[in-house]
């Protein structure tokens, strides 16, 4: 996504260009939601399916061994979920790619559109808000579990199109929301202007010497005009001072500078995208959150693994092409250490207030808009869940047979108190929150 | 004569009322010796709490006598409670003495400002100014090309979904299609799917926030300024026929800027694409052929923060005043300049981000920031104080770039342009080249140098008055000084100020909203078309027997045979053939809803156009709540309610010329007759000299504009004003009258005009303070 005009992320964060906003004084900054037991989700996306034998445990229950994929995960095995057999089962307009991505979190069909995949009919966008969304408008409800953005939208080299391939939360029919993916533009969503607000400390020494200077250059006179313009220097530089003790419950992390929101810098950018986005939950920014590495049919090129060729294109070589299926499962390898290292964050952190790490008060939702690259197929979506945030039993392995992910998505929104009788496509919710989580 | 009495508080109200009413106190000249017998009580009764000169007295009264009553009130504040040590000591005729002493001494701001002589202020950038500077500035690394004549949008048509399979490009008028009725083009074979690409420029005549809309069941993008940025983004459709996608972008007027509009249908089941825009001062209207070219520029930096809006008491915009808003809107707009730059860099440094010299590329990048900034070359020392000592290690390149912008424009010499000296002059060549083509570029185009006046200024040319009006005449042909004539038009004839007004609907129906907004168009082309001819003639204002009307317009008004969205000359008969005098515009700004106004006409004619002062009215008397008899015609009402002699004063002045326009009712059409009665447009008007004018109607109201003196120098400071923000009268005893001279001996050329007066003014050093 291109950097986008300062404008618009002024409108987003609900300030006028004219005021320097005091962010660092708002009560979200100062644990206004203390004393409330803290439940958080996150939701990250990895794109063009699975390698399913590399990939489900073959275990049922509590016992059960990781495969290759998921090495990376072992330290967290007792806090995981992996759930098999939960298919994404809304028909309708699009192809199995659209479908998977824009009804992953919506359960609910496309819009009849405009946009034509390799298949089926054009569709436009989703017909109903993403559960995450769902969740979000809850937990803003209610002031107890009010915060500052309620969610947060993350990105990683996430193509510059606004299209039902790339988009997968919505805040409601035909609203798609678009997550970020320059770690800067998010850092100044996030921390305000405190970047700004440095380089202007920083020339504010030039500024007065060349107010300096320029009196000796006028009459007695104007000399006033420039002595004014002086004071007001003087004052800005007391308010940057003050803004500046303020700070943060936590304070916003150093962000490696230069990096370039490309492809090769994928790595870079995750990490600076994930530690953002602990940063922003410790600091109670948001509840909910969602992290979309490429997009459905993401062509990540994944060279730093010595992968020259990319994702999607190996997702649909056969499974008889040994060497592609490695390359894939090493793709999917690097996602899941990625995820690993947001486990490893928020299990290093400790809660603000104590109750434990972070890590046992949110879930990490990995998933994927297919089963399987090669065969588009939308049944075994990939759900891993991780953490303690939706109060399930964790340490285990499911197996569900062909379950619709409506009822998954419905028991995401009853954990965090929100008795749905349905959400997405009432259809298939019929047998209510999906069973054995709990 | 007054009275010498002894009054208390009832009589000194009768004093007072029988003072407003006295012709004394009618023709403030005579008075002379009141002020002296004022000035004598002050220095003996006043002087020792209030000052010599009002300024309070250190230590003991500190408030300065200062402020703004009205004079009757100060008077009665004297008269009943002062002096304080004795009050009730100063009383009658004293009191009144004492008060016009003191209000028009130092009292209120104009006496103040009248005690000191006019003098150059030092001044910051206005807004306009602020804003144009820096589009102009990173012009110099994104391009500029002129548009030519050309108008209407280049559309080119694709036969496939995806902006594959061109088929050809047309250039259209607007962008108004129902596909479901017709393709726009030939080649375009299937109705369910094609796209299309709009792309151009959009061209912003007026300054202001522009709404644009676009009604489209189908994919839409939408680029305005910015070819990253959408400003629309519907690539996906909504699908709904009748669905309306907004969005604000804030433009400077008389620029173009580059515009691109996408769509495309695939299966959509209904196609249609209608692009609108309201602009600032505007109404609703889907976008005409004129405000389009079909030749590409490139983006635009164009400041978008906030600025609280510039000083305007002395009755244009100065620089000469600072807030904390103001400062911290310089702030804001650095950083937000800086944002704007970063994703350009590479682009504007000519370089990539694998170059190996990519540091030096930028580096030089911002040593040429910075001399477009401060108007001059650097020296290799200020090149190493202002850009590379933001470059070090620790740093990101992007970083030191974002400093050096910041630093830059919030410095004073950026902010205060005539702070732009050769830092290494002495006393003898402060001002140079540099400094003259900076005040030039202000001056004709509120903005910074061009390449050409760099160039000039680089061979020392600019101290020469012969190469300076070289300079000044291609700077007028060039689209900036258009757009600040534009802009000075607008002010002088206070189009802005007093843009509010509407009809009696049913006196008026239709006089609707895009009638008005027309109207304002063929006004502004109008007064233009005046100054850009080539005899550039002042008095055609007055005199020209046809205005620019479009379709809409000539429907209103009955006028015959003009078609289409275009401006083409009309003539809206012989009797209104006096050009803005006769403009429907200007006469329904001046005019009640249901009624001409002769007194705001009056009032507008004396002080704006006549360049007469009249002071405030000593009672608002609104002409609806007066009882009037029945029947009366709106002239004989003004009359009787002015008659008094309080009101006589200013109204002598006043009414006689706003009877001159009686034939045009409250949207300037033309009549003869009201309530039944003939109209009578005959009025005897005083010249400042004592000449008496007869004005019969607005033929003679035409005649005398044209040919008054005070009138040409009325237009002359105007004009003077808008073009250097400092009062003419501080440059020099001679430089008005001498302008004014000019003028009148050069068939009123105004194009002349300015030339002379720019390459005056630019040139004038005012004699060393001590």
């Amino acid at each position: 996504m291109t950097m986008q005009h300062r404008r618009q992320f002024i409108q987003d964060m609900g300030f006028s260009a004219a005021s320097l906003p005091l962010l660092m004084g708002l009560p979200a900054f100062s644990g206004a939601t203390e004393g409330t037991v803290k439940q958080r989700m996150i939701v990250v996306f990895s794109p063009n399916g699975t390698i399913p034998n590399d990939f489900w445990p073959n275990e049922v229950g509590a016992d059960f061994k990781l495969k290759r994929i998921m090495e990376s995960l072992q330290p967290y095995q007792d806090q995981m979920l992996v759930l098999k057999g939960i298919c994404d089962q809304i028909k309708g307009d699009g192809d199995s790619h659209m479908r998977g991505m824009s009804c992953l979190l919506t359960g609910i069909e496309l819009l009849p559109g405009n946009i034509q995949g390799g298949s089926h009919t054009p569709a436009g966008w989703a017909s109903g808000l993403s559960v995450d969304q769902e969740i979000k408008n809850f937990l803003q409800n209610n002031p107890k579990t009010q915060t500052r953005f309620g969610s947060l939208e993350f990105g990683v080299v996430v193509p510059d199109r606004a299209d039902p391939w790339t988009r997968m939360v919505y805040s409601g029919s035909n609203q798609p929301v678009a997550p970020i993916d320059d770690p800067y533009v998010m850092f100044n969503k996030l921390y305000g202007k405190v970047e700004d607000r440095k380089s202007v400390e920083s020339v504010l020494d030039r500024v007065r010497n060349d107010l300096r200077r320029a009196r000796a250059l006028v009459g007695k006179e104007d000399r006033k005009l420039l002595e004014q313009h002086e004071q007001f220097i003087r004052d800005m530089e007391a308010r940057i001072k003050r803004d500046a003790e303020h700070q943060l419950d936590i304070p916003a992390p150093v962000q490696k500078a230069g990096v370039k929101n490309a492809n090769e810098n994928m790595p870079d950018l995750s990490r600076m995208q994930i530690d953002m986005l602990v940063n922003s939950m410790q600091n109670d920014m948001a509840r909910v959150g969602s992290l979309q590495y490429t997009r459905s049919v993401g062509q990540a090129k994944m060279t730093w693994l010595g992968i020259n060729e990319g994702h999607h294109g190996l997702s649909h070589e056969p499974d008889s092409d040994k060497e592609a299926q490695e390359k894939l499962v090493k793709i999917n390898r690097w996602y899941c250490e990625e995820i690993a290292y947001l486990a490893k964050r928020l299990a290093d952190t400790p809660e603000p207030d104590g109750t434990g790490s972070m890590l046992d008060n949110t879930t990490i939702v990995w998933t994927n808009e297919l089963g399987k690259g090669n065969s588009h197929t939308l049944n075994d979506i990939p759900f891993v869940l991780i953490g303690g945030g939706l109060r399930f039993k964790m340490g285990r392995s499911l197996q569900y047979g062909r379950v619709p992910h409506n009822r998954l998505l419905m028991a995401f929104a009853h954990a965090f108190g929100h008795r749905v009788e349905a959400f997405g496509n009432a259809n298939y919710c019929g047998d209510g929150p999906l069973h054995d989580l709990t | 004569m007054l009275h010498k009495l002894t009054l208390n508080h009832l009589g000194l109200q009768v004093l007072l009322a029988a003072i407003i009413v006295s012709p004394l106190w009618a023709a403030p000249k005579k008075s002379g010796t009141q002020v002296e017998l004022g000035k004598r009580i002050y220095l003996k009764q006043c002087a020792h709490c209030h000052g010599i000169q009002g300024e309070g007295v250190v230590g003991f009264n500190e408030n300065p006598l200062y402020g703004n009553k009205r004079l009757p009130e100060l008077i009665q504040v004297i008269d009943e409670t002062m002096p304080e040590d004795k009050p009730k000591t100063c009383r009658g005729d004293d009191a009144v003495a004492v008060g016009r002493y003191i209000f028009e001494t130092f009292y209120t701001p104009e006496a103040r400002a009248s005690q000191k002589p006019p003098r150059i202020e030092l001044a910051r950038l206005t807004n306009r100014q602020y804003v144009q500077t820096i589009r102009d500035i990173f012009r110099n690394f994104l391009g500029r090309p002129e548009l030519d004549e050309l108008r209407g949008i280049k559309a080119q048509y694709y036969n496939g979904r995806n902006f594959r399979d061109r088929v050809g490009e047309a250039i259209v008028n607007s962008i108004d299609y129902d596909f479901d009725q017709a393709l726009p083009y030939d080649k375009l074979t299937k109705k369910e799917e094609f796209s299309i690409k709009w792309e151009g420029s959009i061209i912003a005549e007026e300054s202001g926030v522009y709404e644009f809309i676009v009604q489209s069941p189908n994919s839409i993008r939408l680029y305005v300024n910015n070819r990253e940025d959408r400003l629309i983004d519907k690539y996906v459709a909504t699908n709904e026929r009748d669905a309306e996608h907004k969005a604000t972008v804030f433009l400077q007027g008389g620029e173009a800027y580059f515009f691109r509009l996408e769509t495309f249908r695939f299966k959509d089941p209904a196609a249609s694409m209608t692009l609108s825009w309201v602009p600032p001062g505007g109404t609703r209207q889907i976008i005409p052929k004129r405000n389009f070219s079909p030749t590409l520029i490139g983006d635009s930096i164009l400041v978008q923060t906030p600025f609280p809006p510039d000083d305007s008491a002395s009755g244009y915009e100065r620089g000469t005043a600072i807030s904390a808003e103001w400062d911290e809107a310089t702030t804001n707009a650095a950083i937000e300049v800086a944002g704007r730059v970063l994703p350009l860099l590479d682009q504007m440094a000519r370089t990539n981000s694998k170059a190996a010299d990519r540091t030096e590329k930028i580096k030089s990048f911002c040593h040429d920031f910075i001399q477009y900034a401060f108007r001059r070359p650097l020296t290799d020392e200020h090149k190493s104080l202002y850009v590379d000592s933001f470059f070090d290690d620790e740093l990101d390149i992007t970083d030191s770039v974002k400093r050096v912008i910041i630093s830059t424009l919030k410095s004073p010499v950026f902010l205060y342009p005539e702070l732009n000296r050769n830092p290494d002059a002495t006393a003898a060549n402060a001002v140079d080249s540099y400094l003259i083509a900076s005040r030039l570029a202000l001056a004709l185009w509120d903005s910074v140098p061009d390449t050409a006046l760099r160039n000039a200024a680089d061979r020392g040319d600019l101290l020469d008055p012969i190469k300076v009006e070289q300079q000044i005449k291609r700077m007028l042909s060039n689209s900036r000084a258009r757009s600040k004539i534009d802009y000075f038009l607008l002010h002088w004839l206070q189009i802005n100020e007093k843009g509010e007004f509407s009809k009696d609907e049913e006196q008026y129906a239709q006089f609707n909203e895009s009638v008005k907004a027309d109207l304002r168009v063929s006004l502004r082309q109008f007064l233009s078309d005046v100054i850009w001819s080539e005899a550039s003639d002042y008095r055609q204002f007055f005199h020209a027997k046809q205005i620019p009307f479009n379709q809409n317009l000539a429907t209103y008004y009955g006028i015959e045979g003009v078609n289409g969205t275009d401006f083409v000359p009309v003539s809206l008969g012989d009797h209104s053939s006096h050009g803005l005098l006769t403009h429907p515009y200007m006469l329904s700004m001046l005019a009640y809803r249901d009624n001409s106004s002769p007194i705001h006409r009056g009032v507008f004619i004396t002080r704006r156009l006549l360049g007469r002062t009249l002071k405030e009215p000593p009672q608002a008397t609104e002409l609806g709540s007066a009882e009037f008899p029945e029947g009366l015609t709106i002239r004989e009402k003004v009359s009787m309610l002015t008659e008094p002699t309080a009101c006589a004063g200013c109204h002598t002045i006043i009414n006689p010329l706003g009877f001159s326009l009686e034939n045009y009712d409250a949207i300037g059409r033309y009549r003869n007759q009201e309530v039944g009665k003939a109209i009578n447009a005959v009025a005897n008007y005083n010249t400042v000299d004592g000449k008496t004018f007869e004005l019969n109607g607005v033929a003679g109201l035409a005649d005398l504009i044209a040919s008054s003196p005070q009138a040409h120098g009325a237009f002359v400071d105007h004009i003077f004003h808008q073009a250097m923000k400092q009062p003419i009268n501080a440059y020099g005893d001679s430089l008005r009258s001498k302008l004014i001279t000019q003028f009148q001996s050069s068939e009123f050329n105004i194009q002349r005009l300015l030339t002379n007066l720019v390459r005056e003014a630019v040139l004038f050093e005012p004699a060393q303070e001590p």
